[in-house]
């Protein structure tokens, strides 16, 4: 009995023993699984993939992207649109001066680069999503993939305009491998390839238009001009002229005279119009700058109009190229009452109405846009929303294509009519050009006419120089022009190829792979 | 003889049933974890836990390499548990491993990795650009609540560094949001068509991503937009700033017989959002004494700010009037206004305009952000009051340079003892000044910042058991 008394206990120390010691040391490892959530995902979450791709259109709160840098590296440039001496950036701009650490360059280089990431990254997640299993509709992923895709390729035409060769960034950090974080240059015409196949996908898939509360999502139209855009910065003319065509009649039409013509385009109350394709979205609820609207309202008026900024004066040549009867020189503040109630006027030399200076008369020195008019005194929030694309571009566009392609022809000749006649002015006949060049040279003053402060003025200034010189000197035009604005005229400089930015300086000191050198003939 | 079969009897059992035996009669263990990952969140990351006996569990994580280790919360008692990863950066590489004790005994569960992604959401976006090292204690485990109220919205929590590291995206904008005593974020949730950092829903969120409470105008005791405000009172309820109407007789300055003048009110709701309590501004605003009333009918006085005080009464800011009032509750009477035409002697150096941000301090002084609509500059103010003599005395001014005057929005708060956090809207940045306004520590903001919080107890850096 002792025997097995001692026995049992031994051998319940043993199974003691046995459990103690595996719990300290020979634990079982617990089992372990990882769920991905991804395939299950609700649609929702891909509308606000989208809706976050669109949000950096207007980066940097009321003043970047859209909302306002990308036109300082447009317009400033040009020979239309000055910069005031307090900003610096602006001026550096406008006279040339500009280096690789310009903050306003490296802004906008970082807006769509943000923007390229969010739309790498809304596009696996959308794809990711079953849709259909979840209570909506291929239709609705098409579409989401469509604006993300739309949104890319925009991004990748502001950049390839601005500096050519970029980094080509089309994937999700999810598979971003190690020599992503560093990445080369890919030559332009790669990304442009890159652009169309996003744009193809686009149109395909983008419905043609959306209901109101929807404004400002793009549609198979805005892919189809930005598809015509980019062909045409190709000079692929046929390609371009087909691709403009297909916009035209399809519900987008010019603001007739009868509507207030292009004036009333751009007043306060025309919130939406069908001659804008594509737009930012702004408000013009109090306190919206920076949420929702953009810097062009406050920047444009001067200070004793409206207690604006100023910021894009403008030269008074441009005001003198207007005929008087031209509706479209009503969107410059040729005459108005300042705050302090003189009478502001451009003189009689610029086409004006003022002869003199006198104790109630101030004689311009500028005039400013009326194009985007701000909610009131220090409400710095913008009734209009920002153009992007409109429709009389598409019509300008083809008229351009289609004399690049088939020398002066009747319909180039109706379509700049089209637009012209709709300011008042009366009609081109063929007999009235020459010759392509002849043509050409119309088509484009009509456009610096008719989209000053649009975003256009850089691109137009180098495509017209291309086609002017057959490709042989993209700047012929750009020089010609600018050159008689610059306050120094040895700002300018052959051996800098204007046509391109240098790349950011905080993008060369981040990014290993673009060389010390790599700003060499873009900047002095 | 004995022995050896009854050796081999154990060793047998324990081939036969080793783990069900254990966990049956066994000790503590963690038989099973699983990783959670949404593409909802990037930071976000769910570890579901199961243990052989009821017990606590806690997460431990770090990112690979780090000696700083954080902890999730605690999960309650039982077998099955839900824990949560809620303070990540994007782009790192973290290790986590599950801690569980039953009270006799403390287990550990094996270390794994989990990778953190990019946000793709819109959330803004943050740039040191200034920290001074006489603060860098004081900042190392300081988080900050923002948000953004462009659409769609979030609200994120920064570290001090600007690196999010808590995020909620939203469809509609987040007009502002509020750090509650329980760990949880209170928010206004709405489209962008409403003004006034106004909005259409009441949100309340977990860390974990749960959300706690959510009110809809339109559904149960909502019945208005609420803007501005939204916080919790000492009990849990919660109070917020409502957009108010009346219909006044304004004939007699060329208005209507029947015209509708629009201003605030207050709004409680208590846990579950039945409405406890409201109050109108305009019932203590007679329209025909305000000579400007056809311009200011459509939002008289702009109330902007709303803090409860301890003894239940409200503190109520009126950008427009420059004036602070003290509301009783639950009698809704006007027990004061301070400042411009207000019932307190006080320096005409310290009278505020267009200020913002109205609260009471830890020492129980009155702050707020003046934001200087008259003076184009903006600064914190910090009062006592003495409510029996009607006497203001002012105690901080703590004045910013000019570059950072902000016209709109903002809000300020002390940080410590003696130094002060701004958020200033047009210059776009967050500040941590000196209580002379010197700049110790700057973020600026790509996005809209609205209003900037420190959030104590976001943190946790020791485990519970």
């Amino acid at each position: 009995m002792q025997l097995i008394k001692y026995n049992h206990r031994n051998f319940l120390l043993a199974i003691v023993a046995l459990l103690a010691s595996a719990c300290t040391s020979g634990l079982e490892d617990e089992t372990y699984s990882v769920y991905d959530a991804n395939t299950l995902t609700d649609p929702n979450s891909g509308e606000l993939a989208v809706r976050g791709t669109y949000a950096s259109l207007k980066d940097n709160g009321g003043f970047g992207y859209y909302a306002g840098y990308l036109y300082w590296l447009n317009e400033y440039p040009g020979e239309v649109v000055s910069a005031t001496l307090t900003s610096r950036q602006g001026v550096q701009l406008d006279q040339l001066t500009y280096d690789a650490s310009n903050s306003t360059i490296n802004d906008v280089w970082s807006s769509i680069y943000r923007l390229i990431s969010r739309a790498n990254e809304s596009e696996a997640l959308i794809s990711a999503i079953d849709y259909v299993g979840n209570g909506s509709s291929a239709a609705l992923k098409a579409q989401h993939l469509g604006e993300v895709r739309f949104l890319r390729a925009l991004a990748y035409y502001d950049a390839t305009s601005l500096w050519g060769g970029v980094p080509l960034l089309n994937k999700p950090s999810s598979e971003s491998k190690e020599a992503d974080e560093n990445p080369a240059i890919t030559d332009q015409a790669t990304i442009e390839d890159f652009i169309i196949s996003d744009l193809q996908f686009a149109e395909a898939n983008l419905p043609e238009s959306f209901e109101a509360a929807q404004i400002a999502r793009a549609t198979s139209g805005a892919a189809k001009a930005l598809l015509g855009r980019l062909y045409l910065r190709r000079m692929e003319w046929q390609k371009a002229a087909d691709k403009l065509q297909e916009i035209i009649g399809k519900g987008y039409d010019l603001r007739t005279r009868a509507e207030g013509g292009i004036v009333s385009l751009f007043d306060k109350s025309n919130r939406s119009d069908n001659e804008f394709i594509f737009v930012l979205k702004s408000s013009n609820e109090s306190g919206s700058y920076t949420i929702n609207s953009n810097s062009f309202g406050i920047n444009s008026t001067p200070w004793d109009y409206n207690r604006g900024w100023g910021n894009f004066p403008i030269l008074l040549n441009f005001y003198a190229l207007f005929d008087p009867t031209d509706d479209r020189r009503k969107l410059l503040t040729g005459k108005y009452t300042t705050i302090y109630g003189q009478i502001e006027a451009v003189s009689k030399e610029y086409g004006g109405e003022a002869t003199e200076a006198g104790k109630d008369t101030i004689i311009a020195k500028y005039v400013y846009n009326l194009k985007y008019p701000q909610a009131g005194n220090y409400d710095y929030a913008g009734f209009n929303n920002v153009p992007i694309i409109r429709y009389s571009d598409v019509l300008m566009m083809r008229a351009e294509a289609l004399n690049e392609l088939n020398g002066i022809n009747q319909e180039s000749v109706d379509l700049l009519n089209q637009v012209i006649n709709r300011s008042g002015l009366p009609s081109y006949s063929l007999a009235d050009f020459a010759n392509t060049d002849a043509l050409r040279d119309a088509i484009f003053e009509e456009r610096n006419k008719e989209f000053f402060m649009e975003g256009r003025k850089r691109d137009d200034l180098i495509r017209w120089g291309k086609s002017a010189s057959h490709g042989t000197d993209p700047l012929i035009k750009f020089k010609e022009k600018v050159v008689p604005t610059l306050t120094n005229a040895s700002s300018w400089s052959d051996n800098v190829n204007y046509m391109y930015y240098p790349y950011p300086q905080s993008e060369i000191q981040s990014n290993t792979s673009l060389g010390a050198d790599i700003n060499k003939g873009r900047v002095k | 003889m004995f022995i050896t079969v009854a050796v081999l009897l154990v060793a047998g059992l324990s081939l036969l049933f080793r783990q069900e035996l254990r966990d049956l009669f066994g000790p503590l263990r963690i038989s099973h974890m699983e990783l959670v990952k949404s593409p909802a969140n990037r930071l976000r990351f769910e570890i579901k836990v199961n243990t052989t006996r009821a017990c606590r569990t806690q997460l431990k994580y770090w990112i690979k390499g780090s000696h700083d280790t954080l902890y999730s919360t605690v999960s309650a008692e039982g077998k099955i548990h839900r824990l949560f990863m809620s303070n990540t950066r994007a782009r790192k590489h973290y290790s986590f491993c599950v801690l569980a004790t039953n009270g006799k005994r403390r287990v550990a569960s094996k270390i794994y990795p989990v990778e953190t992604q990019p946000i793709y959401q819109a959330t803004p976006y943050f740039t040191l650009a200034y920290s001074d090292p006489s603060i860098a204690g004081d900042l190392a485990h300081t988080y900050f609540l923002t948000q953004i109220l462009t659409e769609p919205g979030s609200v994120v929590i920064i570290d001090h560094q600007g690196d999010i590291v808590w995020y909620e995206a939203f469809l509609k904008g987040v007009k502002v949001s509020h750090w509650t005593k329980d760990r949880t974020v209170l928010c206004i949730v709405g489209p962008e068509s409403i003004p006034s950092s106004g909005g259409d829903e009441i949100v309340e969120l977990g860390l974990d991503g749960r959300v706690l409470l959510h009110l809809k105008k339109g559904e149960g005791d909502m019945d208005k937009l609420v803007h501005h405000e939204v916080r919790k009172d000492r009990d849990g309820n919660i109070y917020a700033m409502t957009f108010t109407a009346k219909v006044a007789d304004l004939s007699s300055v060329k208005g209507l017989r029947q015209d509708t003048v629009k201003g605030d009110g207050i709004v409680l709701f208590n846990k579950r959002g039945k409405k406890l309590w409201e109050w109108s501004a305009l019932d203590h605003l007679d329209p025909l004494s305000n000579p400007n009333i056809m311009i200011d009918k459509k939002d008289w006085g702009h109330g902007n700010a709303l803090f409860r005080l301890e003894d239940g009464n409200f503190l109520f800011s009126f950008r427009d009037l420059n004036q602070i009032w003290k509301v009783a509750y639950p009698s809704g009477k006007v027990l004061w206004k301070f400042g411009e035409q207000g019932d307190f002697q006080m320096d005409p150096n310290s009278m505020f305009s267009a200020q913002h941000s109205i609260h009471i301090t830890a020492d129980g002084h009155y702050m707020l952000l003046d934001n200087g609509d008259k003076t184009k500059i903006s600064r914190a103010l910090v009062f006592d009051l003495d409510t029996v003599t009607k006497e203001a005395k002012t105690l901080h001014t703590v004045t910013l340079p000019a570059e950072y005057y902000s016209t709109v929005k903002g809000n300020t708060a002390l940080f410590g003892k003696n130094r002060v956090l701004f958020c200033l809207t047009d210059p776009r940045a967050f500040l941590i000044t000196t209580m002379d306004g010197h700049v110790l520590w700057k973020l600026q903001v790509g996005g809209d910042p609205y209003r900037l919080e420190e959030i104590p107890g976001f943190e946790i850096t020791k485990p519970a058991f």
